[in-house]
C-alpha cells in the first residue's frame, strides 16, 4: 500500500530557531501518534504536511503528490490547529458550513455535512449560538468538527484533546478510532503520553525538532521505566525517613533538602509502596509527596543526556 | 477549486461575516448619520429659515469633505489592513489555507467582500444625502449625473486606497501608523501645494473626479490643478491593479507563522 504522507529530509527553521531538522518519514493508513514535549516541533511538522508552512529543505508528498503544486489535495485533508482560533461573529453552524463550502461542496451537501459534524461532536443544540459564547471545550470540539465535516482521507489533529472534559475526551478518542476502522489516516499530536496511548500504539517520538524514535508505544513505556525517577518527600523527619530508605534496592540515591529529601529510583511504584510502609511503621508525618520529573520532558532530557 | 470559484466562495463567506462585524456597524452608523443632519437642514430651508439651495450646497460640501477627505481613507485603512492582518492576528488563516483554495482567491475574495460592503454603505449615504438635499429638484437630470459622479469617485477612491493599504499591510506588520501618516500627513500637506507635487497622492485623482459644480472646489482645495477625468480614472485603476497584483504576489510568497 502506498504511503499517505511522505516527507524526505524535511527541515524548517524560523530565523535562528530550529523547528524541524532532517526529518524523513512515511505514514500509511491508521492512527499515528506524534509525541513530544512542548516546543519539540510537533506543530511545525503538522503545519509542513498541511502546507501551512514551506520547508527550507526537503519535500512533502501527500497521497503520492507534492503538496505545494497540488492544492486540490487539501480536499482530502482535515486539519485541526492547536490554537483556540475562530471567527467571533460566526455561529457554530456558519463556521462549519462555510469551511465545508470552501472545501468545494455545494450548499446542500455543505448543510448536511455541517449538521452531521455538529451532531458528532455534540454541538447540534448550540449550533445557532455565536462561537464567542462557547466554552473552551466546546470551541475545541467545534475545531474538530470543522476538520472531520468533509470526511477527509487524511485527518491531522494538533493537540485535539486540549481543554476537553473527560466525557468528551473519550468520545473524541472514539471518533478518531472510527477513522482508523474506515481505513483512513489520522496523525494526532500530543505532549501527554496517556492521551496518545488511548488512541494508538503506533507513535513517532519527536524532540528538539528531530525524530527520536518511531514505532510501538511500548518502546516509550520501556524508556520511561528505565528512566530514574525523582520522588520528593516533604517531612520534618527526614533522617527517620532516610533511615528506612537507605540500602533498599529500589533506592538509587537520597539527597537532603531544606524541608525533606529527594529520592531517586528506577522503580517508582515500588518506592512509593515502601514510603507508604515507612509512614505507617515508623509513624512519620509526611506533608507532601511529589514526583517533579514525571513527564515526557524529563524522559527526553534523560535520554538525550545519556 | 478554480481561482474564480474560490474568489466567489470566499466572497460569500466574508460578505456575510463583514456585515456582522462591529467595525462595519460603526461605519454604517457613522456614514448614514449625516442623513439626519441633512433632513434637519432641509426642514429649516423648507421652513424659510435658510436660503433656498443652501442644503444642496451643504450636502455637496459635506460629501466632498467628510466622505472623501475623512471617512473613505479611514475606512480604506481598516479595509485594506483587515484582509490579511485580522486573519493572522486571530490565527484563523489556517482554516482558509488548509482548504483547496489558492492564496490569491483568499485575498481577492475577502478584499472584494469588504470592498463591496463599504462601497454599498458610502453609495447609499451619498444617494440619500443628495436626494434629500435636492428634494424639491428631483426632476433635474444634473442631480443624477452628480450622484453618479460622486459614486464613481467613491468607488475608485475606496478601491485605490484600500488596495494600496492592503499592499502596505502585506509588506509591514505595523501599517496602521504609516497609513494614517500618509492620509492625514502627506496627502493633506501636498494637496495645498501648486504644481505636480499634488499628483503624488491618491486624493488628487479622486478630487479630479468630483463633480465640482458648486463651491466645494474652493471650500476644499487651494491651487487645485485637476487631472482630466479620464486620466484620473485610468491612474486610479492602474494604482489599484498594481497594488492588488503585488499584494497577491507577496501574500502568496510570504509565510505566516501563526
Amino acid at each position: 500500500m502506498s504511503p499517505v504522507v511522505e516527507v524526505d529530509k524535511l527541515s524548517k527553521w524560523y530565523g535562528n530557531i530550529l523547528g524541524i531538522v532532517d526529518v524523513s518519514l512515511t505514514i500509511g493508513a491508521g492512527i499515528k501518534g506524534l509525541l513530544g514535549p512542548n516546543g519539540a516541533g510537533k506543530s511545525t511538522f503538522l503545519k509542513l504536511i498541511t502546507g501551512q508552512l514551506k520547508p527550507n529543505i526537503g519535500t512533502v508528498k501527500i497521497f503520492g503528490l507534492p503538496l505545494p503544486s497540488n492544492p486540490q489535495l487539501l480536499t482530502r485533508v482535515g486539519y485541526c490547529p492547536e490554537y483556540d482560533s475562530y471567527y467571533r461573529e460566526m455561529t457554530g453552524f456558519e463556521f462549519i458550513y462555510s469551511l465545508v463550502k470552501l472545501s468545494g461542496y455545494d450548499s446542500r451537501e455543505s448543510v448536511d455535512k455541517a449538521n452531521q459534524a455538529l451532531v458528532e461532536v455534540g454541538l447540534e443544540e448550540r449550533a445557532g449560538d455565536l462561537i464567542k459564547h462557547y466554552s473552551l471545550g466546546m470551541r475545541q470540539r467545534l475545531r474538530i468538527a470543522q476538520s472531520i465535516a468533509h470526511h477527509p482521507d487524511l485527518l491531522i489533529l494538533d493537540e485535539p484533546l486540549k481543554g476537553v472534559d473527560p466525557i468528551w475526551r473519550n468520545k473524541i478518542i472514539n471518533i478518531i478510532k472510527s477513522y482508523q476502522q474506515q481505513g483512513k489516516t489520522v496523525i494526532v499530536s500530543s505532549h501527554i503520553l496517556h492521551e496518545i496511548e488511548a488512541m494508538t500504539e503506533d507513535i513517532i517520538l519527536i524532540n528538539q525538532g528531530k525524530v527520536f524514535a518511531e514505532g510501538d508505544i511500548h518502546y516509550i513505556r520501556d524508556l520511561i521505566k528505565s528512566h530514574p525517577h525523582k520522588i520528593y518527600v516533604k517531612t520534618e523527619e527526614s533522617r527517620k525517613m532516610a533511615g528506612g530508605l537507605i540500602n533498599r534496592e529500589e533506592v538509587l540515591s537520597i539527597n537532603f533538602s531544606d524541608q525533606g529529601l529527594m529520592v531517586e529510583t528506577l522503580d517508582r511504584d515500588k518506592l512509593l509502596d515502601l514510603i507508604a510502609q515507612l509512614i505507617i511503621e515508623k509513624n512519620i508525618e509526611v506533608k507532601e509527596l511529589t514526583s517533579p520529573d514525571d513527564n515526557l520532558q524529563a524522559v527526553f532530557k534523560y535520554l538525550t543526556e545519556r | 477549486m478554480s481561482i474564480f470559484k474560490g474568489i466567489v466562495e470566499i466572497f460569500k463567506v466574508f460578505f456575510r461575516l463583514g456585515l456582522k462585524k462591529t467595525r462595519t456597524r460603526f461605519f454604517i452608523i457613522f456614514s448614514l448619520s449625516p442623513i439626519l443632519l441633512i433632513i434637519l437642514i432641509k426642514t429649516l430651508e423648507m421652513g424659510g429659515l435658510l436660503s433656498r439651495g443652501s442644503t444642496a450646497e451643504f450636502s455637496a460640501n459635506m460629501i466632498s469633505f467628510l466622505f472623501f477627505n475623512f471617512l473613505i481613507p479611514i475606512m480604506a485603512i481598516f479595509l485594506g489592513s483587515g484582509v490579511i492582518k485580522e486573519e493572522v492576528d486571530d490565527k484563523t488563516l489556517c482554516y482558509l489555507t488548509s482548504r483547496p483554495l489558492s492564496k490569491m482567491s483568499i485575498l481577492m475574495g475577502k478584499f472584494s467582500a469588504y470592498f463591496s460592503i463599504f462601497f454599498l454603505v458610502i453609495a447609499t449615504s451619498i444617494c440619500f444625502l443628495s436626494l434629500i438635499a435636492n428634494f424639491n429638484n428631483l426632476t433635474n437630470i444634473h442631480l443624477y449625473i452628480e450622484i453618479l459622479g460622486f459614486n464613481l469617485a467613491a468607488f475608485l477612491s475606496i478601491l485605490a486606497y484600500s488596495s494600496v493599504f492592503m499592499l502596505v499591510s502585506t509588506l509591514f506588520n505595523r501599517m496602521i501608523l504609516f497609513s494614517f501618516l500618509y492620509v492625514f500627513g502627506w496627502e493633506n500637506i501636498v494637496q495645498y501645494l501648486p504644481g505636480t507635487t499634488q499628483k503624488l497622492t491618491i486624493a488628487h485623482y479622486v478630487k479630479s473626479l468630483l463633480p465640482f459644480g458648486t463651491s466645494q472646489g474652493s471650500f476644499l482645495i487651494t491651487q487645485f490643478e485637476p487631472t482630466p477625468k479620464l486620466w484620473a480614472v485610468i491612474i486610479l485603476l492602474v494604482i489599484t491593479g498594481i497594488s492588488l497584483f503585488f499584494s497577491g504576489y507577496l501574500f502568496n510568497k510570504k509565510e505566516y507563522v501563526l
